[in-house]
């Protein structure tokens, strides 16, 4: 089946564990998101989805696919952290760079960066200086930066909750816009159930280690 | 903005320093100048083989010495960063121990350490005998990694151990990132190749004017610092070697051209790493389980540096015999009496500690107020005005601690020859050369202080004053303390100037009196002990003080020391 699959996915913190036999899909062009308190195990969902963390037991699928032993750089999956994960040295241009393949021509290599700006807003942003960004800049610099490196799912971990009622708002529908348009897969988590509402088809909370839908 | 105020104070602090730092090089220049009947480029052109020989010996001893301290400490800072927080304190601690070691004390413990019987003592006595390079050159080039190996550890430990995570994470999910080698391409060396520089940059400096090590281990070697401090008492005098005025002239531009290069890069790259750590540093202390082989290589770092303190403790007890040896405290004993007219060591510790305490006392002020300087012109935006005051407090490093003895004494000689058996002189010089490390501590430490907390200081109503007191001393205290324990430790240590200088006041330092016992003729069984005896008065002194500022050491902002 293609899309995201996680299958009695266990990880465990010497005796505590995290998560408990967790299972998840998500199909191509689904957003979920994952609600949950602080301390629950939603970042470390991702983490082990993304190959940063290691399950005790478990599958991770993408589009059938067994990714669980790959290491992180070779399962195509993109991550948004909670605060905008930007090089310093390197500027706007530098870090969506890094999304790129290799070995591209550098007229297209800049094509594609001044569109992939178009399409979070920051049209012009090539050259700024990354430490003089604001927050909502940096996150749409990351999700541009993500979405270059063409994921096969994407992974969002609280990346909108330092931002203000309005700015979070449109930054949410403009992600999910982009999604849509992929049609990627993607899993949001969040402690603001509005946020996961306005995101997500489908909403999850995550208790004891596992996910239960809610209707 | 500068105000008209802080710009007059910040010159009328800058000339004195000017003159009181390019002053004795000044003098030493035109005295030289005028005996030898050439200018100071000319004789830098014309210079005889031997002044070119020994530039070349000391440019090849400081760059192999360079890239030795790169290569071994880059695999030696990851093993360290890999440990966890408390056990990486104390090994970063006693890796660095060499670092604040006087010079004599490493050329002594090297000389212990070739005594050892077993595989230490003969690998070193075969490589120190080998021709490369001149006898002796591989013994010194270990003893110059050995010295100035923290000098990695301490930039690219803290790096390593507290840059935020999420950047490599991030960086492995990305195309540019997907193997070792890219990420090392786009992240580390990106953040680590600064502080390389500057760890290199600053090796290339301390090995390029080292006199000590080089004395010892390598007699044969003809270093343009050797050759200044030997050959430059006998210069200057009108009518008497011409041909050496030039010879010496000639080679101390070389040597300050050599170290101004130098200066200048590490200069750039401190400023570059200093920006980089603060903006890619957490306070977190990355605790994950270290690997055995990280633990194993981190622990023969620590091993690394302790051997040849322990090395010059063994040898203070260990006395020669037609036999073999003996163990017994004779050496302690005539280091103690400071027999055949000898300065005793309860004499010269008093004149060590009595110098190194005035040196703080002198260089504190003077340092905080050109760190001031600088950072102030910084906010002001007057980038050039605060380059040239920071290369300025630089000077002392682009300069061989010889030539300042040099010219302090001839300055002495020409201005004010009642001063040159004065107390003072031997603190005043030490002074000048330890002001770089003290603004070096300072300077990061300033520039990481946020604007807002004066600002908000001065919202509530405190006056420039309290300001200074009440929040910028108290929070530039850990800085300021580290900044005074080195300049004593490196005041306890010095050689190159006290050697010079110590003919014309008398008064000898430790580092000097286990120089003289060294030199001794004849052999005597206790004469080395005796040496040794002092140096390890002189290495625990060191290694006490860089203990005891140790805590107060804040890695994120130390620029490397």
């Amino acid at each position: 089946m293609p899309g995201l699959r996680v299958e009695g996915l266990r990880v465990a913190f010497g005796e505590m564990s995290v998560l408990d036999g967790l299972d998840l899909t998500v199909a191509p062009g689904e957003r979920v998101a994952v609600l949950g308190p602080s301390g629950c195990g939603k970042s470390t969902l991702l983490r082990t989805i993304a190959g940063l963390q290691a399950p005790v037991n478990g599958l991770v699928l993408l589009d059938d696919d067994d990714v669980t032993d790959r290491p992180p750089e070779h399962r195509g999956i993109g991550l948004l952290f909670q605060r905008p994960v930007l090089y310093p040295h390197r500027d706007v241009a530098g870090n969506l760079a890094l999304g790129l393949p290799r070995g591209l021509k550098r007229d297209e290599r800049k094509r594609r960066i001044a569109s992939a700006l178009v399409e979070v807003g920051l049209e012009g942003f090539e050259a700024r200086d990354v430490t003089t960004l604001s927050g909502g800049e940096g996150q749409r610099v990351a999700l541009a930066r993500a979405l270059l490196a063409e994921p096969r799912a994407l992974l969002l971990d609280e990346p909108f909750s330092a931002l203000d009622g309005t700015l979070r708002r449109r930054l949410v529908e403009t992600t999910a816009a982009v999604l849509q348009e992929r049609s990627l897969p993607a899993v949001h988590v969040t402690h603001d159930p509005d946020e996961a509402e306005a995101f997500a088809d489908r909403v999850f909370h995550m208790e004891g280690g596992r996910l239960t839908q809610r209707l | 903005m500068q105000s008209p105020q802080r710009r007059w104070a910040d010159a009328a602090l800058i000339a004195p320093l000017a003159v009181l730092l390019l002053g004795p090089l000044a003098v030493a220049a035109n005295r030289l100048w005028a005996v030898g009947g050439v200018d100071p480029a000319t004789a830098a052109l014309d210079l005889s083989p031997a002044g070119w020989r020994s530039a070349w010996s000391s440019i090849q001893l400081a760059f192999l010495a360079s890239i030795g301290v790169v290569l071994l400490g880059t695999p030696v800072a990851f093993a360290l960063a890999k440990q966890p927080a408390r056990r990486r304190r104390w090994m970063t601690t006693a890796v660095a121990l060499p670092f604040v070691t006087p010079s004599i004390v490493a050329a002594v413990a090297f000389l212990a350490l070739m005594d050892v019987s077993g595989p230490i003592g003969s690998t070193l006595r075969t490589a120190s005998a080998t021709t490369l390079l001149g006898p002796g050159s591989i013994a010194l080039l270990v003893a110059m990694v050995w010295f100035n190996l923290s000098l990695v550890t301490r930039m690219l430990t803290p790096a390593l151990a507290r840059t935020d995570p999420a950047y490599l994470e991030q960086l492995r999910l990305l195309p540019q990132g997907n193997s070792a080698w890219l990420r090392f391409r786009a992240w580390w060396w990106p953040v680590l190749g600064p502080a390389l520089g500057a760890a290199a940059g600053l090796t290339f400096t301390f090995a390029f004017t080292s006199f000590a090590v080089v004395r010892w281990l390598a007699p044969e070697a003809t270093t343009i610092e050797l050759l200044l401090a030997e050959q430059g008492s006998g210069a200057g005098i009108p009518g008497y070697r011409t041909g050496l005025s030039r010879l010496v002239l000639g080679t101390a531009v070389v040597q300050g051209l050599a170290l101004l290069v130098a200066a200048v890069v590490v200069n750039a790259m401190q400023r570059h790493h200093g920006a980089r750590m603060l903006q890619t540093t957490t306070l977190h202390n990355g605790d994950a389980p270290a690997s055995r082989q990280s633990t194993a290589l981190a622990m023969s770092a620590v091993v690394f540096a302790l051997t040849p303190l322990l090395a010059v403790l063994a040898a203070s007890v260990r006395v020669r015999t037609p036999s073999g040896h003996r163990f017994g405290l004779d050496g302690w004993r005539r280091a103690l009496s400071g027999d055949a007219g000898g300065t005793g060591l309860v004499d010269a510790f008093a004149t060590s500690v009595g110098t190194a305490v005035w040196t703080v006392a002198i260089a504190m002020p003077v340092g905080w107020w050109c760190a001031s300087a600088v950072l102030s012109a910084e906010r002001a935006d007057h980038r050039r005005r605060a380059q040239a005051i920071d290369l300025l407090a630089m000077a002392p490093l682009v300069v061989s601690s010889a030539m300042v003895g040099l010219g302090s004494l001839l300055g002495l000689l020409r201005f004010a020859p009642n001063l040159i058996a004065s107390p003072v002189l031997l603190p005043m010089a030490h002074a000048t050369l330890v002001l770089p490390v003290v603004v070096r501590v300072l300077l990061p430490a300033m520039r990481a202080l946020p604007d807002d907390l004066e600002e908000q200081a001065a919202t509530l109503g405190l006056g420039p004053w309290h300001r200074w007191s009440l929040v910028r001393l108290p929070m530039l205290r850990p800085a300021a303390v580290v900044a005074a324990g080195l300049a004593l430790a490196f005041s306890l240590g010095e050689f190159g100037a006290s050697w010079i200088l110590v003919r014309s006041t008398g008064s000898t330092t430790l580092a000097v009196l286990v120089d003289a016992w060294l030199a001794r003729p004849g052999f005597d069984a206790t004469t080395r002990p005796a040496a040794m005896a002092v140096a390890s008065v002189l290495g625990l002194l060191a290694a006490g003080v860089m203990l005891g500022v140790e805590r107060w050491r804040d890695d994120r902002i130390g620029g490397g020391l």
